[in-house]
């Protein structure tokens, strides 16, 4: 079983050598993020996971039940040499991961909520680190919506200092994404 | 950093010093990040000052390093918790029924120690889940089975240790009863092996379960008296082929006779799958279709005239709903049987019960799987997989909000009350429980909820009581849970297990004789564990020092 302690120093050292700001993006410095899920049944979790693509990510699409992933490739992953993931999903989703991700010392360290709200807009509730928050509301002001909360994980997956700040946009123009359920966009590292 | 109620910082230091000599400074978890971990995600009092929470956390990897791990808790007087996977959502998660103590969590002792196929047994440590022991013998190419819960994240020890139950034949339902002989750490450190285990050398101690003189296996479940190191279990032979089918009846007064002719092929063995009730006039599922019904969208499909007869349904009779099902031929109810077995037994099994099922007018069978076993795994996915044998995850897909399920919950504490085997109590149940459920107003027995049968002989309601973002909501639910408790008692039903917030409530309703069960408890408790070290509170079992005192 991997040493959770170098996993934690191992991540630190990434954050203090400034690999996450955005600009100098590329899939090398993205190496730090082992896998990105991705819901196939929703047009917002499929953008994701085209998003996670542009970063260099592996990206792993699932289709509500995450049974097979887990067992060929997180649980893998993360007793071996443990490792951040990031992903768009149902609600349930991430707490079936959130429990497996327990068992490694693993943890969700940010997260945006992307809840419908009755008129067809999406209200997206982000919760990120300090350290991150500036990048991230940048990012969400470029890309907007869900690509912005998109964005700003895949930007920030590794940053962990910091208090966690909570901040909500509402998106209006939703096109092909109106009718998706509550999702919810996130990190799960060490 | 936080501290254990009734220890001081100092005391504490040097204990957690001397924890991390034992299991290593990186297995001993003090900061709040780390220890957010043992919260329970289903906790209904999730973010509100009493939720239960744990002071630290220690893994060891040995029963050695456990042993040593309790005498230095009795030096220092620390309250541990025990927990082997601590995936028990909606019984508590890994946090500590007493709050404040130390979580000793097992998961990394995982070691599966044997699987005997000859004799179809296993013997495990805590930390070992069903996807290990599943994986282990497929890797292994061995013609056993296990048995297993819903998700099969948990843990084979931790899961019987909570009396837990799964799907497929009735002696392996019961994890607990389907146990054979256990490795013990006591409170004092020393440790003990039960059944034909207390004799050095033994080759049976996986083959006979309770040795000579008193058997006190039950003892260390839903209790605090010991800690289990490894555990012996009895696995089923792969059976050669399987067998599911249903039963339909078309009238509201078919309910008791469909249970009574259940009984007898399931106590006769004639019978030994899973049966599950449902029924499709009242849009209730099955357990074992629950999942595949949210997955196709099937769930939704009634339509809007048989929506509007539901309305008209009161403990679960509505003659013009009787009335449209035979017109449209939608039967009342519908019992699924499942069989496992050799291809020719199992066709002679079904054929006994459908031929018993027949003095009832007007049932019918239909044989939906027939199957040779093993299944190709990739055909797995159409069958509910733990009545296969196959550990899952696929419960949590049923979770997300969906026009069915407009609202989905932070979680559930299980409200699980057995009743008696009868259809007359499954009426009476509902008529009880809806009427308290309504006047509470808990989501809880709406329409019609038929049991489960999960344990031989008799029934059991296994509830999800919804956990909220809202605190005022989650208030009324704990209340009402507690009075549902209560009322459910005043007819003579317990629950089979429950969430630490409940235990003293779900205990004080066996109180034949003043309470004697839960005073023989206590008397126990104090003769093994006189410091109170061990899972403080489990089950209401609290030690002399905390007795009266706790929060
Ligand atoms: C959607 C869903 C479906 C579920 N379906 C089922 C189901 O089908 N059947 C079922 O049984 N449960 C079910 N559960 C409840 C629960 O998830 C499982 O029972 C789970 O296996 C229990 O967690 P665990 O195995 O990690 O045990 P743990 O959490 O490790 O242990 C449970 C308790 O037992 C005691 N304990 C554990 N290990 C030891 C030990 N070594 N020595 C002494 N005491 C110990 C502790 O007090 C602990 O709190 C379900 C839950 C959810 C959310």
């Amino acid at each position: 079983m991997m040493n959770r302690r170098h996993f934690v120093v191992g991540s630190s050292a990434a954050v203090a050598a400034g690999v996450f700001a955005h600009q100098t993006l590329s899939t090398q410095q993205h190496g730090t993020i082992q896998a990105a899920l991705f819901d196939r049944r929703f047009a917002p979790t499929r953008e994701f996971g085209r998003v996670a693509q542009t970063y260099g990510v592996d990206t792993h699409p699932i289709e509500g039940d995450i049974t097979t992933l887990w067992t060929k490739h997180l649980r893998p992953l993360w007793s071996r040499d443990g490792g951040t993931i990031v992903g768009m999903t149902t609600p349930s989703m991430l707490l079936c991961l959130e429990e497996l991700a327990r068992d490694h010392w693993h943890r969700v360290v940010a997260w945006v909520d992307h809840v419908p709200a009755s008129d067809g807009s999406v209200e997206h509730h982000v919760h990120v680190r300090d350290e991150s928050a500036y990048r991230t509301r940048s990012l969400i002001d470029t890309y907007r919506g869900f690509s912005g909360a998109a964005h700003a994980m895949l930007a920030s997956a590794q940053a962990r200092r910091g208090a966690l700040e909570t901040a909500s946009y509402r998106h209006q123009d939703l096109g092909e994404s109106s009718g998706t359920p509550t999702l919810v966009t996130w990190t799960i590292a060490a | 950093m936080r501290t254990p109620p009734g220890v001081s910082p100092s005391d504490y230091a040097k204990a957690l010093t001397e924890f991390q000599n034992i299991v290593g400074k990186e297995w001993v978890f003090t900061s709040d990040e780390d220890l957010d971990l043992y919260r329970d995600a289903f906790s209904p009092l999730m973010n509100e000052p009493e939720e239960k929470i744990a002071s630290g956390a220690i893994a060891p990897t040995t029963t050695e390093q456990v042993q040593e791990i309790v005498r230095i808790a009795n030096r220092y007087k620390i309250p541990l918790y025990t927990i082997s996977t601590g995936k028990n959502l909606g019984y508590g998660g890994s946090a500590p029924v007493y709050s404040g103590s130390v979580v000793l969590d097992l998961k990394r002792m995982n070691q599966i120690i044997e699987v005997n196929e000859a004799n179809a047994y296993c013997v495990v440590e805590p930390g070992v889940s069903y996807f290990d022991l599943y994986h282990y013998i497929q890797e292994k190419k061995l013609k056993v089975w296990i048995d297993c819960p819903d998700p099969g994240w948990g843990s084979v020890v931790g899961n019987a240790m909570d009396r837990g139950g799964g799907y497929t034949q009735a002696n392996y339902r019961n994890h607990f009863d389907s146990h054979c002989g256990m490795e013990v750490v006591l409170p004092n450190g020393e440790v003990m092996r039960t059944g034909m285990g207390a004799i050095p050398n033994a080759e049976t101690w996986q083959q006979y379960k309770s040795g000579v003189g008193p058997w006190i296996d039950g003892i260390f479940s839903q209790s605090n008296y010991g800690i289990v190191t490894k555990m012996g279990f009895w696995l089923m032979p792969e059976p050669e082929a399987y067998l599911r089918g249903h039963i339909s009846c078309m009238n509201f007064e078919d309910l008791g006779p469909m249970v009574e002719t259940l009984n007898y092929l399931e106590n006769a063995r004639i019978t030994a799958g899973f049966p599950d009730l449902g029924s499709p006039l009242l849009g209730y599922g099955p357990i074992g279709q629950v999942q595949l019904f949210f997955e196709s969208g099937t769930h939704m499909a009634l339509p809007p005239e048989h929506m509007k007869l539901l309305a008209t349904v009161k403990d679960g009779r509505s003659p013009e709903l009787e009335a449209y099902g035979k017109q449209n031929d939608i039967p009342y109810w519908q019992f699924w049987l499942s069989f496992h077995g050799p291809m020719e037994v199992i066709e002679a099994q079904w054929q006994a019960a459908v031929r018993h099922f027949a003095k009832i007018k007007g049932s019918r069978a239909k044989i939906v799987d027939k199957t040779h076993l093993p299944i190709n795994p990739a055909d797995a996915e159409k069958f509910h997989e733990p009545e296969l044998g196959i550990p899952s995850l696929r419960a949590f897909s049923i979770g997300a909000r969906s026009p069915f399920n407009p609202t989905p919950s932070k979680g559930h504490m299980w409200f699980s009350p057995i009743i008696p085997r009868t259809g007359e109590a499954i009426i009476k149940a509902n008529k009880i429980f809806s009427a308290a459920a309504r006047e509470l107003d808990m989501p809880l027995f709406r329409t019609f909820t038929l049991p489960a049968c999960f344990w031989e002989r008799s029934f059991i309601f296994i509830l999800a009581t919804p956990v909220t973002t809202d605190p005022a909501t989650n208030k009324k639910y704990r209340e009402g849970f507690k009075k549902l408790i209560a009322i459910g008692g005043e007819q003579g039903w317990g629950e089979y297990r429950t969430a630490p917030l409940f235990q003293e409530s779900v205990m004080n309703v066996y109180s034949f004789n003043n309470h004697v069960l839960h005073r023989f408890h206590e008397t126990l408790k104090d003769a093994i564990d006189p410091n109170g070290i061990l899972s403080a509170g489990r089950y209401n079992i609290w030690p002399k020092n905390l007795r009266g005192k706790r929060g």
